[in-house]
């Protein structure tokens, strides 16, 4: 039991507070169809990272935090910037953005040496969820163990408590700007605002995540879980919960079973737990896109079928 | 603590310039000469993903490559084969690019998952299935696997000749073709329904296309890694962009940028040996976007902003010398001692002034 307090817990609680953060703000971005920039973001916020751990000198959570959205607020003005005067598709504008940005982080870190605060490349990329052990101080206060967490596990709850209760009071505007931001123009919401407010939420859960899962992974539960709960419900209050509920499942399924899936074969060693979320998440998806879609097929084949068939097939049969 | 630094930073000076002269020895001029012909060939391809809109795919498919090689390493581990042969490498990454590629155009058939979604999916479940795998090759305990973690990000120095020779190989042929089939790339890219009507099989050129693109991945690799490979392909046609309309200048140009930016990303990696050669070479080949984006004439944000700023002083100045001419034709008086009763800031004065002198040469 105090095996699973001092290995598991900790990373098992983190990989769930980074995965129901990005899944909650990926429903924003796949109504907006733009999860590809929650991958720009993931990548782009890197050198602001560096820049954060060098002017603080330590892994301070705020000042990463803050370095990371900085980097990502540069990023989202540079790709608007590339669309708007360099004729560029956003595609093309969010590839150049990320890859430099990306690149800059990686020789920043690999030259200034910071390889020894867990910042390396690689792990930059596979993230260090095995790592983050925890030690319980004895009968410490609550605080006390709060500050004995990981920075990664602070850095989570942190930017959690600031994000989920600013897009719980900016729900309505955040729903009508990305369905329709015409309407949220004339209604005096300033979509432009919101966007920025975004973009720095993004990159803020993004730079949370980025440690104990990287930067690659990370993309999987802002876009999976969303899109999953978007072909599984039709309104948007249970799209979120959905997306919430598929984010946790993914999570701990993904966690066992890079912690113990490989004794199952008598190996003795265990898998990258952000890797084996990755894998499960897309897989999920798709899955469950292939079957909505033959289940939509089967209804509205019922539906225009031949003349025998008075009545359309009720949609779940 | 200082001079050994600074000793460290001329040393790596050094470095540098020797490799970008070609005089670092015989490897590092092999070295160059690869990256160049291989960043070349990059950035002639890119000019056509980033103009049919696959940027992005791109980046899925060389996260996706990922998989293949470790598996392509441990089946030929496993086999008895050579696991570290470049062909191992190439053919691994090749068919998990394939396979992530069937599923986006699956997903995209489908037509019930946005684009971005399952661009997204793909990349990073390709991407983490490859994380999985290198941490099997880690618990399994095979020796070597070391060299799989410059898949990531690439290596130059310690890239075996046998390696730099097919790198070459494969980016030479890729070359070759896209140069030979550049117009046909360019119609499809520009205009879909004409190419249509001119008998070109949009299919089958995205499909040579995509082989180009393939080849590209596949073999820089080694060299720059799964992760900022697309880079060399995105950014030196979107640094063209700056500079031109024309598609055949673009190409050459995008074509000029990648060889450059491969040659002193490579060449400056030998002075930053820590750094990861993908990381530096994106670098450069970023900078060189940078620039291009600040100071292209025309397109260039310094040369927008001028333009922008004498077409304001020209609006500006238009409506102070019709406010002038109102006020000395309500007063009488000429137009300078209108001017002054007006009281205009010194900026407003100084416009005016250079008005004032235009229409008294145009008078001359």
């Amino acid at each position: 039991m105090s095996d699973f307090v001092t290995l598991d817990l900790v990373p098992l609680g983190t990989a769930l507070g980074s995965g129901c953060l990005c899944a909650l703000l990926g429903n924003v971005l796949v109504w907006r169809r733009a999860t590809l920039l929650s991958d720009a973001l993931s990548h782009s916020v890197l050198p602001g990272l560096v820049l954060g751990f060098v002017v603080a000198g330590a892994l301070v959570p705020i000042a990463l935090v803050l370095g990371g959205v900085v980097a990502g607020l540069s990023t989202a003005v540079t790709v608007a910037w590339l669309e708007r005067a360099g004729r560029l598709e956003t595609s093309a504008a969010l590839a150049a953005t990320l890859s430099t940005f990306f690149a800059l982080g990686v020789v920043l870190i690999e030259t200034l040496g910071l390889g020894n605060v867990n910042l390396s490349a690689e792990a930059v990329l596979t993230g260090t969820l095995p790592l983050l052990v925890w030690l319980p101080p004895e009968g410490g206060s609550l605080s006390a163990h709060f500050a004995s967490l990981p920075t990664a596990t602070r850095t989570v709850l942190g930017v959690a408590a600031v994000v989920v209760p600013t897009l719980w009071m900016t729900r309505k505007e955040l729903i009508a700007a990305s369905f329709d931001r015409a309407f949220a123009q004339v209604a005096g919401l300033r979509p432009g605002l919101l966007d920025l407010a975004l973009y720095a939420a993004v990159a803020a859960a993004a730079v949370a995540s980025f440690e104990a899962l990287g930067s690659v992974l990370v993309v999987a539960l802002f876009t999976c879980p969303p899109a999953t709960a978007r072909r599984l419900t039709r309104d948007v209050r249970s799209q979120v919960f959905a997306s919430l509920a598929i984010a946790v499942l993914v999570v701990v399924s993904g966690y066992f079973a890079a912690s113990f899936g490989p004794a199952l074969f008598g190996l003795d060693f265990s898998l990258s737990p952000a890797g084996t979320i990755a894998v499960l998440a897309a897989v999920l998806l798709i899955a469950v896109d292939a079957l909505v879609r033959g289940r939509e097929r089967r209804a509205s084949g019922a539906e225009h079928g031949g003349d025998d068939v008075d009545t359309a097939a009720p949609i779940g049969t | 603590m200082i001079a050994s630094t600074a000793l460290a930073t001329l040393d790596g000076a050094s470095a540098f310039v020797d490799a970008v002269l070609f005089g670092a020895g015989q490897k590092a001029r092999l070295v160059s000469l690869v990256a160049a012909l291989l960043g070349a060939t990059a950035g002639m391809v890119g000019t056509f993903v980033v103009l049919r809109g696959r940027s992005l795919a791109s980046d899925a498919l060389s996260h996706a490559t990922l998989p293949g090689v470790v598996l392509a390493f441990l089946a030929a581990g496993a086999l008895g084969l050579d696991a570290r042969h470049p062909l191992t490498v190439m053919l691994g990454a090749a068919g998990s690019a394939l396979a992530a590629l069937i599923v986006l155009a699956f997903l995209r058939r489908g037509g019930t998952l946005p684009d971005d979604t399952a661009t997204g999916a793909v990349l990073s479940g390709a991407f983490g299935l490859g994380v999985v795998l290198l941490t099997v090759v880690q618990g399994l305990g095979i020796p070597d696997a070391n060299g799989l973690d410059h898949v990531l990000f690439g290596q130059v120095a310690t890239t075996l000749r046998t390696d730099l020779y097919w790198i070459g190989g494969v980016g030479l042929v890729a070359f070759v073709a896209v140069v030979a089939f550049r117009r046909p790339l360019s119609t499809v890219a520009f205009d879909e329904a004409f190419a249509e009507r001119a008998g070109l099989s949009v299919a089958r050129v995205d499909a040579l296309l995509f082989v180009l693109l393939f080849a590209v991945t596949v073999a820089g690799l080694p060299i720059v890694g799964a992760v900022l490979v697309v880079a060399l392909v995105v950014l030196p046609s979107a640094a063209a962009r700056f500079f031109t309309d024309s598609i055949g200048v673009l190409i050459a140009l995008s074509g000029v940028f990648g060889a450059a930016s491969a040659h002193l990303g490579a060449s400056l990696s030998y002075a930053l040996p820590d750094a990861p050669a993908g990381a530096v070479i994106v670098l450069v080949a970023g900078l060189f976007f940078v620039a291009s984006m600040l100071l292209a004439p025309g397109r260039g944000v310094f040369a927008r902003h001028r333009t922008r700023s004498a077409e304001l002083d020209a609006a500006r100045s238009r409506a102070l010398v019709r406010e002038v001419e109102r006020e000395a034709a309500r007063s009488g008086s000429d137009p300078r001692a209108a001017a002054a009763v007006l009281g205009l800031g010194a900026g407003e004065r100084r416009l005016l002034e250079r008005a004032f002198d235009a229409t008294s040469e145009d008078l001359r």
